[in-house]
This record gives structure tokens, sequence and C-alpha cells, in this order.
């Protein structure tokens, strides 16, 4: 589906209510999400739930605001965000008084465990399909990856996701995140550096 | 050793926007070729987690949240309905679109009522001549025609009295001018008088106190204005004795003879007087 095809969905969708217009945008979307929430949880049964709050809120609240296909992203995306942070709150009351980052600190040391649950949802890629040359083979596993990407601050882990394995732009990921353009790049900078560290040892 | 690493963040800088333009990697290390070892493991990582896109939820659980969805939805519906009119039976179609005009509506009419109490009682103290003079006047016509016929005449006698009053304030003013306003003050007195005698709200005792009344309130007029009005109920050619004589010796409660040794007219004019007052 392209921007103009999404925009046309969005445009009949308010128009008609019908639903077909619905699941078109829904089945377009579902995957990413899914991906996303999965990505930044590593919890499949959370990252279920999670994943139909966002396309519920979709349903209920696409009428009512102003969308186009190039803020339809972002809104999305940021929906599935704020949702990922009452997750976090709610893991973090129900550890009590453990911090957030501590809860992070503790799924760490847990993150083979999160990494395996993670990887059942991985298909094996065919050397046909694999983008990588023989040159930038790559010599991280998808679990070296998640490992390291779990390990990376939230907002650092977003914006790697949304970037290298959603495809956003920036400006869009700005608005996800709230935060400009230049910030954006920062961070991301910041992740890919750290990672590196990461992965090198 | 720092200069090497700021070199290196620089480069990667670099490298990382023109990986950012979806160009080759073979052709973005190339124009790397001092850092192309360490910019290949960057490149690794990127590309990798490019391969994360094959992460996939299974179709059934697609399928499955789509009905979920559809059916929360219409749970919610119902609720909603049901929320809506339990609502509506609370407020019986006091809906917030009508709730607004009706406070605002509710909030002017207390404005202007206290407004108008409050105005209608400074006027009270008001004499003839200033602003708030035809408030007073305009709230006693609205209390007449607002009184039962059986209770007019409490209106009626207060109405004199707040008349022979406001002369009495004008008189101990020293620098009331407005003649104008006199005369209708005058003129208000008698009409009031006459309105009260002619309905028999005034008893003998009564009368004769009003005529007293308003004949000193007329003489204090005529002794410093000049005023030459005249009328029925004129008794501003009689004297303050000869009103109260000729109201004592009439309607006999004092026990006083009738006197008709001074002005005929006068006389006359007692006895018209005293006559309608016995009604």
């Amino acid at each position: 589906m392209d921007d103009i095809e999404l925009n046309n969905c969005i445009k009949s969708y308010k128009k008609t209510k019908d639903n077909v217009y619905y699941e078109k945008i829904y089945r377009y979307f579902f995957q990413k999400i899914y991906r996303f929430v999965l990505l930044n949880i590593s919890d499949n049964q959370a990252a279920e739930d999670i994943t139909v709050d966002v396309f519920y809120k979709v349903y209920r609240y696409i009428i009512k605001v102003h969308l186009n296909s190039a803020s339809f992203k972002p809104w999305i995306y940021k929906i599935a965000r704020n949702l990922i942070i009452d997750y976090y709150r709610k893991e973090a009351k129900h550890k009590k008084n453990q911090s957030l980052e501590q809860y992070l600190e503790d799924k760490q040391s847990d993150g083979s465990e999160d990494v395996e649950k993670t990887d059942i949802f991985l298909i094996e890629n065919n050397s046909a399909e694999n983008r990588l040359d023989e040159s930038v083979e790559s010599e991280f596993t998808n679990q070296d990856l998640l490992k390291g990407l779990g390990s990376l601050p939230d907002i650092q882990k977003q914006v790697i996701i949304l970037r290298f394995v959603e495809g956003l732009d920036y400006k869009s990921i700005g608005l996800i995140i709230n935060k400009n353009e230049l910030a954006v790049r920062a961070i991301k900078f910041r992740a890919i550096s750290r990672l590196k560290e990461l992965l090198n040892k | 050793m720092n200069k090497d690493k700021n070199i290196n963040k620089k480069v990667l800088k670099k490298f990382l926007n023109l990986m950012d333009k979806d160009m080759d990697i073979k052709t973005c290390l190339f124009q790397f070729s001092d850092n192309q070892e360490i910019l290949r493991q960057y490149a690794k990582i990127i590309e990798g987690f490019k391969n994360l896109k094959n992460i996939r939820a299974n179709d059934d659980f697609e399928e499955k949240s789509l009905k979920d969805i559809y059916l929360r939805v219409r749970i919610e519906n119902i609720e909603g309905q049901k929320k809506d009119f339990k609502k509506d039976m609370f407020f019986i179609r006091l809906r917030p679109a009508y709730l607004k005009p009706l406070v605002i509506f509710l909030g002017v009419f207390i404005f202007i009522s206290f407004s108008f109490t409050g105005t209608i009682y400074a006027s009270s103290d008001s004499v003839p001549g200033e602003l708030l003079y035809t408030v007073k006047r305009t709230s006693e016509n609205i209390q007449v025609a607002l009184t039962p016929y059986k209770y007019e005449n409490t209106i009626y006698l207060k109405m004199l009295n707040s008349r022979l009053s406001e002369a009495d304030v004008i008189l101990n003013q020293d620098d009331f001018a407005d003649t104008m306003a006199l005369e209708k003050l005058v003129t208000d007195i008698d009409d009031t008088y006459e309105s009260c005698r002619n309905r028999n709200y005034l008893d003998a005792n009564y009368n004769m106190q009003m005529q007293i009344r308003i004949s000193a309130v007329k003489e204090g007029f005529k002794k410093r204005y000049g005023m030459q009005k005249k009328n029925t109920n004129d008794f501003s050619d009689q004297t303050l004795e000869d009103v109260q004589d000729t109201a004592n010796s009439n309607t006999g409660t004092q026990g006083f003879e009738q006197d008709n040794s001074g002005n005929n007219n006068n006389s006359e004019a007692g006895n018209n007087n005293s006559s309608n007052a016995g009604e």
C-alpha cells in the first residue's frame, strides 16, 4: 500500500465508515505495529495485547482526528509507544518500588530467555532473500542484536527500531518521540555507537 | 588517541548519513578507505537490524484480533447507549446544549433583578427633580397596578405620606430651584389626596391631619416660591389655623364652635372639604 492508497483508505473510511477500508489499514499496519511492540517489550503475550489495543484505539479515534497518509504513520506508532509506556508503568508498579531502569536491568540479566522467546517469531532468511552482500555479511546474529537492543535506554531503542527496522524518516520519528529531527539523529548516533561497543564485547 | 576518536566520530557521522540515503554499502565503504574495517562493523549492525523486519505475528492472531476489536467496539457501543439512556432519564432532556444558554439567561436575569431592586431601594429617598425620582414614581405605579383593590388603601396612603415627606424635604433644602418639579409635586399631592378621599381611605381624624399638612406645605411653597397654583383642593388661600378650625368644627371632634366671622370664601372652602372628609 503506497501513500496515496493509504490516504484514500483513510478518507473513504471517514466518509463511509465502511469496515472494508479499516481492514485495509489494519492489514497494512498490523505486522509493523506488532513487530515494533514486540521488539520494545520482548514479551509475546503482552505484545499481542498491546497490538490489539492499538488497533482498537485506531478504530475508535480515526474519525475524530484529522489525518493524512503522512501524519497517520507517526500517529499510529505514537499510540503504540504510549501503550508501551503504560505497560512499563504497570510492570514497574507490579514490581513495587523497583524503578524502570532496575526492571530493565533485570530483564537484561534474563536477556537470553527473552531473546529466545522473540527469536521464535523470526523466519529464517533464504540466501536469495538476504540483502547482505558477501563483503558485509552480518557476523552478528539476531540474538546478539536483540540482546544489544535490550540493553539500550528506551528512547535509543525506539529510535533504532523506528529508523532501521520500520524505516521511518527522521521527521516522523521526531513526531513519535516528541523530539526534533536533529535530536533524533543525535540519539541514533549515540545508540549505534553504544551498540557497537556492546556487540564487540 | 583523542584526536583519532574525534576523527572517527566525524567519519562515522558522515558514513551514517550516506547509509541513510540508501546508498550501496560497498560504495559507502569505498569512500572511507582508511576506516573501512571499523565502518564495516557499523554497516553490519544496521543491516542486521533490517533483517528484524522478518518478525511476524501468526496470521491466525491477525484475524482473531480483528474480530476481537469489532466485538469490543460492539460491546462498548451497547454500554454507551445504556449510559446515554440513563443520562437522559436523569436530566430529563436537559442536555448540555440547552444548559449553557439557560445558565447564561439565569445569570443575566439575576443580575438585572438585583440591579433593579437596588435602584428602586436607592430611589426611595429621592425628591422631585432628581434622576431616580422617575424610578420611584414608576415603581409606585407598578405597585398600585399589582396590588388587589382590597389592599390599595395602604398604598395610596403611603403615597400621600411620601409626597408630603418629599415636600418637607424640599422645604428644608435651601437651594432647591426646580419650580416645574414643585408644581408637579403640588398637583401630585392634590391628585393623591383626591383619590384617597374619593375612595374613603381617610377617616375624619386622618383627613384633618392631611389637610393640615397639605396646607402647611402649600403655605411653605407660597412663602418661598410665590406659587399661585389653584384647584379644588387648594388650601393655600387658607391659613393653617383656618383649616384646623374648620375641620374641627365640622367633625365636632374637638368641640369647637363654627367660626363664620372670618373670610366667607375661606369658610366655604373649609365646609366643602370637611363635608367631603365626612364621607
